[in-house]
């Protein structure tokens, strides 16, 4: 077809009595790009958000055993060796079942002191020191510099009570993981567990490696070693169910997008009825005019994935200041989830979501342009 | 003069309900000469425009054979009809179906855009066309601005655009005043002897049809031309 033929009908497609639907198409189709991308990055970030945590005060990128040498592993960024039992954590009002972690002083330093906040009182005592979350500090009732009692409770030693002075109080920004977890020095595991104590060593990898290639070089070496997600199973599942199950409501959402183009590609061709017939009328093919009108939609479609992206992206930024903000004024309970995390792009589920969008849209344009085949000029000269 | 259109033992039925069928047109035998201007008149209802969208290819007939410039369209594909449609054919209709979105020249430009000629020539013809049915100074104008015989005077320019062997013309002045369609008759007649193009008209506005070369009446799905009495 003529360029410049091209180019006329599409202006006239896309500038005149079609503009209103066109713009509604665009400002729908963009509205729910952005939220599939606003959702799918906020999901992902904050999973890989939850992830790091865990690998930070949880189990660490891998876990393995306190003899294995890693001192030739250029990868890892941070080895602790870590002492770890349970204990009942007794406050002024409440009692909590704990993860009692020994660490050695420089655990808090690194690349965990850029991502928790921790606060330390300058106040000295003889007791042991330990650090508890914040999440448990509002749960007991105790405060910086207060005392607590813990007890032991893995069944295996004497169970006594051991008074410690709460030295620090640490936020993660996740509850639901710093809630249960109370960090002290290795002598006062060993005091309370003796030989009963289960000690590893927690690797942080460095963001070049990833946790498999790093666990397969591990194993190579005959070391033995787990990864987080062998750690914290039921957590790894339901990160990995949830993100799943969101990716297949994105991508039928997706499908739904698919029929609300196909269906304004017809009414598009209804509304146009007339106009598609005078131009066969003028010899132009059936072949030619659905081209055209192929074009128009399809390019109003990726103008409007291309803006619900960008929207999207710009939002997943905002978002999570937002819900801080909210959680701290009018919905506390939000503040169980994790809403500090470094955004992060999730480019090949967006480019799934886009190109499932694209697909479904070109093939219901197609199928709904096929309507134009059944229009013939003199239909005109009866519905004039 | 070779003939331009040829339609020999054409019918046309319509199907009806049990199995019925409404008979339009019945063995018909008709051929137009190259040049000419023809007109077809009869009452309403005996099958004027069925004949005139049969031979413009609008509608394919039941039997029969139809040619233009000797070839068959009866069975041509749907490109070759385009083609056709685009460069053979001029079509004008009573309501002009001119396309609302585009200005009088775009609408002239149209054919021209279809049958790839380039802008710059299709908008030198289209300004050439609307110079010779005087809207020069409506060039520019949305359809909707222009009156009943102005949209018409574009039709006409438009369907002289690839400059056809043949216009067809279905009641181009049924919807005017007295004034205007006089205007308009006298305007595709001689449009039509300039561009040596050959017309059908179908018409019930004796005093135009009058003014062709030729004069058919249709009755009883039937053509004939009519007597020197009643021509009188």
């Amino acid at each position: 077809m003529n360029n410049s033929l091209q180019k006329m009908l599409l202006k006239k497609i896309l500038y005149t009595s079609n503009k209103k639907k066109l713009r509604n198409q665009f400002i729908l189709i963009s509205l729910i790009v952005m939220l599939l991308v606003l959702s799918q990055i906020f999901v992902d970030s904050m999973s890989e958000g939850i992830i790091s945590r865990y690998a930070l005060l949880g189990s660490g990128n891998i876990e393995t055993s306190v003899s294995a040498d890693i001192s030739s592993y250029d990868f890892v960024e941070q080895a602790d060796d870590v002492f770890v039992g349970n204990a009942l954590a007794y406050g002024k009002e409440n009692s909590q079942i704990c993860i009692l972690k020994g660490v050695d002083d420089n655990y808090f330093t690194g690349i965990r002191e850029s991502v928790i906040t921790l606060e330390k009182t300058d106040v000295n005592s003889t007791l042991d020191n330990i650090y508890i979350s914040k999440t448990l500090s509002d749960e007991l009732n105790i405060n910086l510099g207060e005392k607590m009692v813990l007890v032991s409770d893995n069944g295996k030693s004497n169970i006594y009570p051991k008074l410690c002075f709460v030295k620090g109080i640490y936020d993660s920004g996740y509850k639901e993981l710093d809630q249960y977890l109370i960090f002290s020095n290795k002598s006062l595991i060993s005091k309370i567990y003796g030989n009963n104590v289960n000690k590893h060593k927690e690797i942080i990898l460095k963001n070049s490696i990833s946790t498999d290639n790093a666990l397969s070089i591990m194993k190579d070496d005959g070391i033995s070693a787990l990864a987080w997600y062998e750690v914290e199973v039921s957590l790894y599942q339901n990160l990995l169910v949830s993100t799943q199950t969101l990716l297949m409501v994105f991508i039928a959402i997706a499908l739904l997008s698919g029929f609300f183009i196909s269906s304004v590609a017809s009414d598009l061709i209804g509304s146009s009825h007339k106009n598609i017939a005078i131009e066969k009328l003028l010899g132009l093919h059936s072949s030619k005019i659905r081209q055209v009108y192929f074009i128009a939609i399809e390019l109003i479609t990726i103008l409007s994935i291309l803006t619900g992206i960008t929207l999207g992206v710009l939002l997943s930024y905002i978002f999570p200041i937002f819900l801080r903000e909210i959680s701290t004024q009018s919905i506390p309970s939000l503040s169980w989830y994790l809403l500090s995390f470094n955004i992060k792009i999730p480019v090949q589920k967006l480019l799934l979501i886009v190109f499932s969008l694209l697909g479904i849209s070109v093939v219901s344009v197609f199928l709904a342009l096929r309507r134009t085949d059944k229009i013939e000029p003199f239909e005109l000269l009866y519905t004039e | 003069m070779s003939k331009i259109l040829e339609m020999s033992k054409l019918s046309k039925s319509f199907p009806l309900p049990l199995k019925k069928k409404l008979e339009i047109l019945s063995d018909l035998d008709f051929s137009v000469e190259s040049g000419l201007s023809v007109s077809i008149t009869g009452k309403s209802g005996c099958g004027k425009s069925t004949l005139l969208q049969i031979a413009a290819s609008l509608l394919k007939p039941t039997t029969g054979s139809v040619k233009i410039d000797n070839k068959e369209i009866s069975n041509m594909s749907e490109k070759d009809l385009c083609n056709l449609r685009n460069k053979k054919l001029g079509f004008i209709f009573q309501n002009s179906l001119l396309l609302e979105d585009f200005s009088a020249i775009e609408n002239i430009m149209m054919p021209l855009l279809i049958n790839k000629v380039s802008k710059k020539n299709a908008e030198a013809r289209a300004k050439e066309l609307i110079e010779l049915v005087d809207l020069s100074n409506r060039a520019n104008h949305k359809i909707q601005q222009l009156s009943g015989g102005e949209k018409q005077r574009i039709a006409i320019a438009r369907a002289l655009a690839n400059s056809p062997s043949i216009i067809f013309a279905d009641e181009p002045t049924g919807s005017l005043d007295e004034k205007n369609a006089q205007f308009i008759e006298d305007l595709l007649l001689s449009l039509v002897k300039k561009e040596k193009t050959t017309l059908i008209l179908v018409t019930h506005n004796n005093n135009f049809a009058d003014k062709c070369d030729k004069k058919y009446i249709l009755t009883f799905g039937k053509i004939e031309e009519p007597e020197k009495e009643e021509l009188v």
